[in-house]
């Protein structure tokens, strides 16, 4: 990437990482896959940085970055997000929880972990966004989406995280329960 | 408000950060809409899933990557894995992207070696002020605690979790939900060091018995704050349950108590201690980083500065520093507000802007907060008559309504309320639940305190009445702080009953669920049983299904009820499911 004065570059990045790879997490739900997220989209950034000609703040526009990378798809997840809480325990019950409570948590978890892979990545960035705080002024500057039409994307996006939600809450009931 | 507006607002943090307006109407939304409370709770759910710790290393690895990119370019996205191919002084290329700038700067990237940096843009998005730090496990805080810069030892927490010694597994859980939820919380503060399930200090449990007679603070043992000032450490956090979650935060090295907070057992399909946690981490930051002085200074500044826009200047009201503006909680209250703060020139922009701003919104939050710091001077009194009286929105005359109830003592705020009650041009909400008409406000706000009990008492009785304004008085999170239940009410027992055959005869689920819910309140009685037993085993309203499991939680000793709480927990609604799981004893 001629050009680039790539120490500097990641000087530049280093102070964003932790808000980067909070993002990355909540997209892809596994470790690994959000830390080559938040890599490739700084490696695209600084290709991209020859070209660059806005303004505007440093995060902003590798957030930008990265939700283009994730939703075009060019980050394929390697493990299932099941597969990856299953690896990763410790991460989602408390390390003091009994085994009873740890694996509620757990089933609660991989409940919510299957509904949000069942959205659409669109849905899945404007929620990830939102749930780290982002206003909607800053998520428009990241996505370029109007604020309009963001607010209804990310209506449609709760509601289906909800559904899913349900569906994977909901018992199949006994034959007994199914006749009342 | 409406389902989109309501989402609009919904934030990561919880309803309860919402200026007191926005939490008002998102509340009473929220009662009247199943679909907007689902999206709620699995929203809330999303949010609070727990996050890793960035990797350590992770920086040094992209770093590597895009060295080794410049260096070597590569088909992969995966640089970082052939490392060993770095070359030493990889930095020839001859654009400096940014030259003398900070990090955050604005961007502004040319080919041209000798750019300079742009200055940052006078209205710079993104860079939140308090970022989230993850998460930690227990091994990043003992390599926080051992490893690394300088601690300050002033902005250090030690958080301890401590439930009651007699727990059962049940406040076992909600003790590590809420304590997870503080961290998580705590977290977001930057400044903040938080030190959590660290091996030196595990979760032990906690009974008053083991404090001395005579200690100051019981939520400081000298071990524990021993402990804390070894783990350098400044402050401990006590988190312990009873009859929900407490925290108390202490000074490690004098045992002083800083502060603190309590919250009642958190409902099923609430945010289970979100907002909670919120509010206590901004408290807590607020004791430890913020000199109240220099908050409520900057803030007046704000307020008074008419060059910014009004939605602002009302936004620095909501913002004064809670140490120092003691917001008193019941209309009876007369503690000082904030001394000082509302002098005549902050009142007179506080009064312009509840009758003169443009924007309904901020007059109607002007009201709305004023009510908070019940500030006791008629030139604002008259304001809010005036409004009262003359402004073209529904919501500012009701804000404006509530915000009277407390100066209703003054000369002419009682008979402008009463002919508001009469006459005002607003009609009843359609929603069936819990937003005032303005002439329901205006009522309500004649009623003097003392006569308050028997206002609702009255009301209720009153069969001329429509049902929702007879059940309405029983609902809490009215605005004026005051509400009452069926079991302080003088005439609860009487007033029980009659709410109950209201709820028996009521065909409309969300009436009949207002209902059960002011039941919920009342003394046990086995009358109510067979009824509500046969509301939980099949009525097709799942809420009404969860307000009936809640008041039969109270009679479990009921063979009858035991059994059907035993089968609700498997009811298809996550809502009925919620509110018997942990309420049966495991057979």
């Amino acid at each position: 990437m001629p050009g680039i004065d790539h120490q500097r570059f990641s000087n530049l990045i280093e102070p964003h990482l932790d808000a980067l790879f909070r993002a990355a997490y909540r997209l892809t739900r596994n470790r690994a896959d959000a830390e080559d997220l938040v890599q490739d989209a700084c490696i695209r950034a600084c290709q991209q940085l020859a070209g660059l000609r806005e303004t505007g703040p440093v995060k902003s526009w590798l957030l930008r970055v990265m939700h283009n990378l994730y939703v075009d798809g060019a980050r394929r997840a390697k493990r299932s997000p099941i597969d990856a809480w299953q690896a990763q325990p410790a991460e989602v019950t408390s390390p003091a929880a009994t085994p009873e409570e740890s694996l509620d948590q757990r089933q609660s978890v991989d409940q919510l972990e299957r509904a949000w892979s069942r959205l659409d990545r669109d849905h899945q960035s404007l929620l990830a966004l939102r749930a780290e705080g982002y206003s909607l002024a800053e998520i428009s500057a990241i996505t370029n989406i109007a604020t309009d039409a963001l607010n209804m994307r990310l209506y449609r996006a709760r509601q289906s995280l909800t559904r899913h939600l349900q569906q994977e809450r909901t018992p199949t009931p006994t034959p007994m329960e199914a006749t009342k | 408000m409406n389902c989109q507006e309501l989402h609009q607002i919904l934030g990561a943090d919880g309803i309860h950060t919402l200026p007191a307006n926005q939490r008002a109407a998102a509340r009473q939304h929220l009662d009247t809409c199943h679909a907007c409370r689902e999206d709620l709770v699995s929203w809330q759910e999303m949010v609070a899933l727990p996050l890793p710790a960035t990797p350590i290393g992770l920086h040094g690895r992209i770093a590597a990557a895009l060295a080794a990119r410049h260096a070597a370019p590569l088909r992969s996205f995966r640089p970082w894995v052939v490392g060993g191919l770095l070359l030493a002084g990889a930095a020839a290329a001859a654009a400096i992207f940014l030259q003398h700038a900070p990090p955050d700067a604005a961007l502004t990237a040319t080919t041209s070696p000798s750019v300079a940096a742009a200055p940052p843009p006078a209205e710079q998005i993104g860079e939140r002020p308090t970022a989230a730090p993850p998460a930690p496990t227990a091994e990043h805080a003992t390599a926080a605690t051992s490893t690394g810069p300088t601690v300050d030892l002033a902005h250090t927490i030690l958080v301890l979790k401590r439930p009651n010694a007699a727990a059962g597994p049940e406040e076992i859980a909600l003790a590590n939900r809420c304590h997870n939820a503080v961290v998580r919380q705590l977290h977001n503060v930057r400044e903040l060091k938080i030190i959590a399930d660290h091996p030196e200090a595990p979760q032990r449990a906690f009974s008053f018995a083991e404090v001395p007679p005579n200690a100051n603070n019981p939520w400081a043992s000298p071990t524990d704050r021993q402990i804390a000032r070894r783990l350098q450490a400044g402050k401990v956090l006590f988190i312990s349950t009873d009859n929900g979650c407490n925290a108390y935060l202490s000074d490690s090295q004098t045992g002083e108590l800083v502060g603190g907070g309590m919250a009642g057992e958190a409902n099923p399909g609430a945010d289970d201690w979100y907002s909670f946690a919120s509010l206590l981490a901004k408290e807590i930051a607020e004791k430890i980083l913020h000199d109240p002085k220099t908050l409520l200074a900057d803030q007046r500044a704000r307020l008074l500065n008419t060059g910014l826009g009004d939605d602002e200047r009302v936004d620095a009201l909501w913002h004064l520093p809670s140490e120092v503006t003691k917001r008193p909680f019941r209309r009876s209250d007369h503690a000082a507000t904030a001394s000082g703060f509302f002098d005549r020139e902050v009142l007179a922009a506080v009064i312009a802007l509840g009758t003169r701003s443009r924007s309904a919104e901020v007059r109607s939050s002007t009201w709305a907060i004023v009510r908070d710091y019940r500030i006791d001077d008629p030139a604002l009194a008259d304001a809010l008559v005036h409004s009262l009286a003359k402004d073209a929105n529904d919501d500012v005359r009701m804000q404006a309504a509530f915000t009277l109830g407390y100066y209703v003592d003054k000369p002419g705020v009682r008979d402008a309320l009463l002919k508001a009650a009469a006459e005002d041009s607003s009609a009843t909400p359609k929603e069936v639940c819990c937003i005032y008409s303005v002439r329901e406000a205006a009522e309500r706000a004649a009623i003097p305190d003392n006569d308050f009990d028997n206002w609702v008492h009255k009301t209720l009785l009153n069969s001329e009445l429509p049902v929702r304004s007879r059940l309405l008085p029983l609902v809490d999170g009215a605005m004026d702080g005051r509400f009452a239940t069926l079991g302080n009410l003088p005439t609860g027992r009487e007033d029980a009953a009659v709410v109950f055959n209201i709820g028996r005869r009521e065909q409309n689920p969300k009436l009949r669920q207002m209902a059960w819910n002011a039941l919920s309140r009342a003394a046990p009685d086995d009358k109510f049983i067979p009824v509500l037993l046969n509301d939980l085993q099949s009525h097709p309203d799942e809420y009404v299904r969860a307000a009936a499991a809640r008041i039969l939680t109270k009679h479990t000793a009921n063979p009858d009820v035991q059994q059907a709480l035993e089968q609700a927990r498997h009811d298809l609604s996550f809502q009925v499911r919620g509110v018997v799981e942990g309420k049966v004893s495991n057979r």
